[in-house]
């Protein structure tokens, strides 16, 4: 632990590597990389999915591998409050999971709504998970209309960055200023403020959106905009990473985007489970996205029944 | 700016994440004490359109959740701009209401974007004033699993 004279910066520090934990451990069982969720444990942890206790990491990652047996898992989490208590925390976080079973026939979305209350400890330095309960308040199965350009499938991120030994103020200002850069993105472009999206990339920009390849902020432009066809645009930001070196930065990001198009009273929801994965450099003081690609890893459409108003 | 006033700055960014945060939570345990605890007792929200005054105008409100099984206010996106003892919040969120329809179970859910104010009144950060948008709905029925 980097022991910051400052209290109040040591709780803020404190609580970023704790949100970071949570992320990391959502990640790795997203990607099957158990070691990386292991790594969120303590040795001795406890845990309790849904009622069934395992003591333990082993018993934990083992019980985590039954995962493995989906077509595609999402853990996306939302709402998180953080009770600091000097070496150990209180942790409760939202999560919607989205798993993907496929069969021979047809395919199912199970979307639960979960909740994580994890007891978190500072040990040897850093925080990790000394017992966990995941509690699920609500699940549905939905039968999956596919989407008529269907995903690509899953393209690997970039190794997700430990929490840095000499973590301070200005990577927290820096960790919060990228958060601001992608929230701003995501905002403008649903409010079709194109003007405040382009501001938010280099002009020589180069994205990958799932497979088309947009050069320089025109282009980008050009396709952003394709959003004016829609009815409606949500890009739901989650779980979030960065990698911040000097005045470059490697981020990735969970979004659900949900695209509502069609013509009145047969309107459908396209909506995809996308990672970002991002290049941002630091300019005369300020954050842009310099390259992005953008992997969309499942997706369904969804013919709407408004609610009742 | 120094390094304290640096600090100050994301430790306000954070408190008034955990207020919009702690309201969804009120709402979804149906504690309408914390719920409340959010708002200053002048607050004026406009709800989908509908103008509430004061804080126990926005409290009954808050107050139909009890109508369902299940709620979920999903919170992803926000935007803080800090300046001084005021702020402004754009918060991105999905609500998950579990219905009844025709005798069947179904998921209610809206796309919600907040857009609040907030004042800093003795050293606590809280809503003053709110306008909350439904960007779209839908129902879903809820089918049983594979397994059924």
């Amino acid at each position: 632990m980097s022991a910051a004279s400052d209290p109040v910066l040591q709780e803020l520090l404190d609580k970023a590597e704790i949100s970071d934990v949570i992320t990391r451990y959502a990640l790795g069982i997203d990607r099957h990389d158990f070691d990386l969720a292991a790594s969120c444990y303590a040795t001795d942890a406890q845990a309790d999915f849904y009622g069934v206790v395992s003591k333990g990491v082993d018993a934990i990652v083992k019980g985590l591998r039954l995962l493995e047996q989906l077509d595609n898992t999402m853990h996306f989490l939302g709402n998180q409050m953080i009770d600091l208590h000097g070496d150990t925390a209180g942790v409760e976080t939202y999560a919607t999971a989205y798993y993907r079973a496929v069969m021979p026939d047809r395919q199912i979305d199970m979307i639960k709504g979960l909740r994580y209350l994890d007891g978190m400890a500072r040990k040897d330095g850093r925080w990790v998970v000394q017992s966990q309960v995941v509690v699920e308040h609500w699940s549905r199965n939905d039968p999956v209309l596919p989407l008529s350009t269907p995903p690509a499938g899953r393209k690997p991120g970039p190794k997700p960055p430990v929490w840095p030994k000499d973590a301070g103020l200005d990577y927290l200002i820096d960790r919060a200023a990228i958060r601001d850069l992608l929230a701003r993105y995501y905002s403008t472009s649903d409010h079709r403020d194109y003007d405040g999206m382009a501001a938010t990339y280099t002009p020589d920009a180069e994205v990958w959106y799932r497979e088309d390849l947009c050069v320089g902020i025109e282009a980008i432009r050009k396709k952003v905009s394709l959003l004016d066809n829609a009815i409606t645009s949500t890009h739901f930001m989650g779980n979030h990473l960065v990698d911040i070196q000097g005045d470059t930065a490697a981020s990735e990001t969970y979004v659900i985007e949900y695209i509502r198009a069609g013509p009145v009273g047969e309107e459908t929801d396209l909506v995809s489970g996308l990672r970002y994965l991002d290049q941002m450099v630091r300019r005369d003081g300020k954050w842009l996205t310099s390259a992005r690609t953008v992997t969309s890893d499942w997706g369904r459409r969804d013919p709407v029944t408004p609610a009742p108003t | 700016m120094t390094d304290s006033s640096r600090v100050r700055a994301l430790a306000d960014r954070a408190a008034i994440q955990d207020v919009v945060a702690r309201y969804f939570t009120g709402l979804d345990r149906q504690d309408f004490d914390r719920v409340a605890s959010c708002f200053t007792s002048d607050v004026v929200a406009e709800y989908r359109g509908r103008v509430l005054e004061g804080v126990d105008a926005l409290v009954d409100i808050t107050r139909g959740v009890r109508r369902y099984a299940v709620t979920t206010h999903f919170m992803g996106n926000y935007l803080v701009e800090v300046r001084g003892d005021t702020a402004t919040a754009e918060t991105y969120a999905t609500d998950h209401l579990r219905i009844m329809q025709s005798g069947e179970e179904a998921d209610m859910s809206h796309g919600l974007r907040y857009y609040d104010e907030l004042v800093r009144k003795d050293g606590q950060w809280l809503i003053s004033r709110r306008a909350m948008t439904s960007e779209w709905s839908r129902v879903d029925p809820v089918a049983p699993g594979p397994g059924g």
